[in-house]
């Protein structure tokens, strides 16, 4: 490949990155990937990728850049924007030029585009929780409590984050007895769980969804029990159950009904 | 002149090399096939992403496919911003920063060097995949062996963010000082490591191999060239070494996601007591897990309650040092045998510590 169209291909990719993560914002898909508060950095990047593009396939600077492949003395992109550029004792690897490694990366960073094109994008779902695990070994607990308060909302308010935080905040989970929950999530079911009862998880995002880890209440239901992955509404009384020596909150379901997947599917700590 | 980048001898090892040597005819039939190769590949993927209601073990597949491209893409996003100001900072150290200003302040004995090492990720706030190209640029910029190798295992968490998201997860205490001290000891005992008589020609890959005294262009563009000419370099440099470095970052991205799509965690999880045993948990997942040293804290801290103390510090402490993505990022910067070197001694001595940390500190 010339340096020319190394330059050109590259800012080709920078740009279509830029657009992607644009497009991500604009259309809502970017909480299916990242903790919405990384927000104004996935910005940041978007527009820098789009400016730097830019800069790539500005038509002036382009025409400067020798259009032969491997020509050894038109030297890099660098070397003719720069005017003069010593080439004696300077290793060029650090800025690439024609060569086989500029295939390898420029496939590399088309890889996520590629992704995106070929594999519909869609959130982490209960499919993939097998393999993630669902943390019932007392999550989101520090030994000093003073940060991370319990939360204090009404009960028929609380996410499944915040009934699970709390159970594990309480020095006496039974206080919690009795109240109504009114949760969201999907439904799994875990083999150590009895006959008539499954879990309603969600996944809870700290920074992006490679840290995804599930979290759970368990539901007791005289309905016949939905299908496993399947988004539903759980309304009844808590009291406590446990998996392994593992207290959780467990809801007495008096109703629980199918609900379309939200277009916020994950929980924020 | 004849160049090669790093990411070239990936690829050359596969195919490059052997049809060069059997000549033209057989270097366009490999070609050929890699084209076939990829256009299947292409094709199953987007088969097994888009179909619907497929078969149950091809469901399976696509399941664990689209786990792989949404983990895939999350790591991407996460880091790209980070990767966009490492190499931005890289391409203002080579264009405004100059050799014998940089020299002048290093410390000359290697135990103040590596501590000064240690402690720069205060002036440069980056995560792991931001600091791999910065330090390949400080050591093309003649800075010593041992500095920058304490600099590139500390940094990632020896940073304002990365303290300020450990305390607000963690609070002043045990575990807040424990990654701040353990992370200068085994940087520091690292970089000493590094300085006696390692030379950069013998560690580095020659893409970061410092620049021969007055050979740098870019010296000379610190006096003469005009200012936009400097900033349009600095703009060329990022973008040559945001592909560079962003295919070693997304190398280590697929296997990360490739892993977790494939290996369950859950049986990690389970180890959560035992002295050496829930260590040696935390840290796999440290590695396969591949978060960003920004906010593992708040990862660490859903194993808080149930794991050891001695093993949520390892979690910490190596994590930012080592993962998946910096494994392949380092490969980018080191000969292979360093890069080994890299990895053990954090490792090692991070095993160490919490294990110490586990039988005689009741914490």
């Amino acid at each position: 490949m010339s340096d020319r169209m190394t330059r050109a291909s590259r800012g080709l990719v920078m740009l279509a990155l830029g657009v992607l993560m644009l497009q991500r914002i604009w259309t809502g898909t970017l909480i299916w990937f990242v903790n919405p508060r990384t927000l104004g950095l996935t910005w940041m990047a978007a527009l820098g990728m789009i400016a730097i593009a830019g800069s790539l396939l500005d038509v002036r600077k382009l025409r400067r850049v020798p259009a032969v492949a491997g020509s050894a003395a038109a030297g890099s992109t660098a070397a003719s924007e720069a005017g003069e550029h010593d080439h004696t004792g300077h290793d060029h690897a650090a800025h690439a030029h024609a060569g086989s490694g500029n295939y390898f990366s420029l496939v590399m960073l088309a890889l996520p585009l590629i992704m995106a094109l070929l594999v519909p994008s869609r959130p982490l779902d209960g499919s993939a929780l097998a393999n993630k695990g669902l943390n019932t070994a007392r999550p989101l607990v520090r030994s000093d409590a003073t940060s991370l308060k319990r939360v204090e909302k009404p009960p028929e308010q609380r996410n499944i984050l915040e009934w699970v935080r709390n159970f594990n905040y309480a020095s006496d989970a039974s206080v919690y007895a009795g109240e109504t929950a009114d949760v969201t999530g999907f439904t799994y079911f875990d083999t150590r769980l009895p006959a008539g009862q499954f879990i309603v998880a969600r996944y809870s995002v700290s920074c992006c969804v490679a840290d995804a880890m599930a979290l759970g209440m368990v539901v007791q239901s005289k309905q016949a029990a939905p299908a496993g992955n399947a988004w539903i509404r759980v309304r009844g009384p808590v009291s406590l159950a446990k998996i392994g020596d593992q207290p959780m909150p467990l809801i007495q379901a008096v109703s629980v009904e199918a609900i379309a997947e939200p277009t916020d599917p994950y929980l924020y700590p | 002149m004849q160049t090669k980048t790093v990411g070239a001898s990936l690829v050359a090892k596969g195919d490059n090399i052997p049809s060069m040597l059997a000549g033209a005819p057989s270097f366009a039939t490999t070609r050929r096939w890699r084209l076939i190769f990829f256009v299947v590949l292409a094709g199953s993927v987007g088969v097994l992403g888009r179909a619907p209601n497929l078969p149950g073990p091809l469901a399976l597949m696509s399941d664990r496919l689209h786990m792989f491209s949404t983990i895939f893409q999350g790591i991407f996003i996460e880091a790209v911003p980070f990767l966009l100001l490492g190499t931005l900072a890289s391409g203002i150290v080579e264009v405004f920063v100059n050799r014998e200003e940089l020299a002048r302040y290093i410390p000359r004995d290697a135990v103040r060097g590596v501590m000064a090492g240690a402690v720069l990720g205060f002036c440069f706030p980056v995560c792991e995949c931001g600091v791999v190209p910065l330090a390949r640029r400080l050591f093309n910029k003649g800075m010593p062996l041992h500095v920058g190798i304490a600099f590139l295992l500390a940094a990632p968490a020896l940073n304002p963010i990365v303290i300020v998201s450990t305390y607000t997860a963690f609070g002043f205490g045990h575990v807040l000082l424990a990654r701040i001290g353990l992370t200068v000891l085994i940087a520091v005992i690292c970089g000493l490591v590094f300085s006696f008589g390692a030379r950069p020609e013998r560690v580095l890959l020659p893409a970061a191999w410092p620049v021969l005294a007055g050979g740098s262009a870019s010296d000379a563009l610190v006096k003469s060239a005009p200012m936009a000419q400097r900033l349009s370099q600095v703009v060329t440099i990022a973008a040559d070494e945001f592909f560079e470095m962003g295919s070693y970052l997304l190398v280590g991205a697929a296997l990360a996601s490739g892993l977790q799509a494939l290996v369950p965690q859950s049986l990690l999880l389970g180890l959560s007591t035992g002295p050496l045993l829930s260590v040696l948990a935390l840290l796999v997942l440290a590695v396969v897990l591949s978060i960003c040293s920004t906010v593992d804290a708040f990862i660490a801290l859903a194993f808080a309650g149930s794991f050891t103390t001695g093993s949520v510090v390892a979690f910490l402490v190596f994590g930012p040092m080592v993962d998946i993505k910096s494994i392949v990022m380092y490969s980018g910067v080191f000969k292979r045998r360093t890069v080994g070197y890299l990895v053990m001694l954090p490792l090692l001595l991070t095993i160490l510590a919490a294990v110490f940390i586990n039988l005689n500190l009741n914490w």
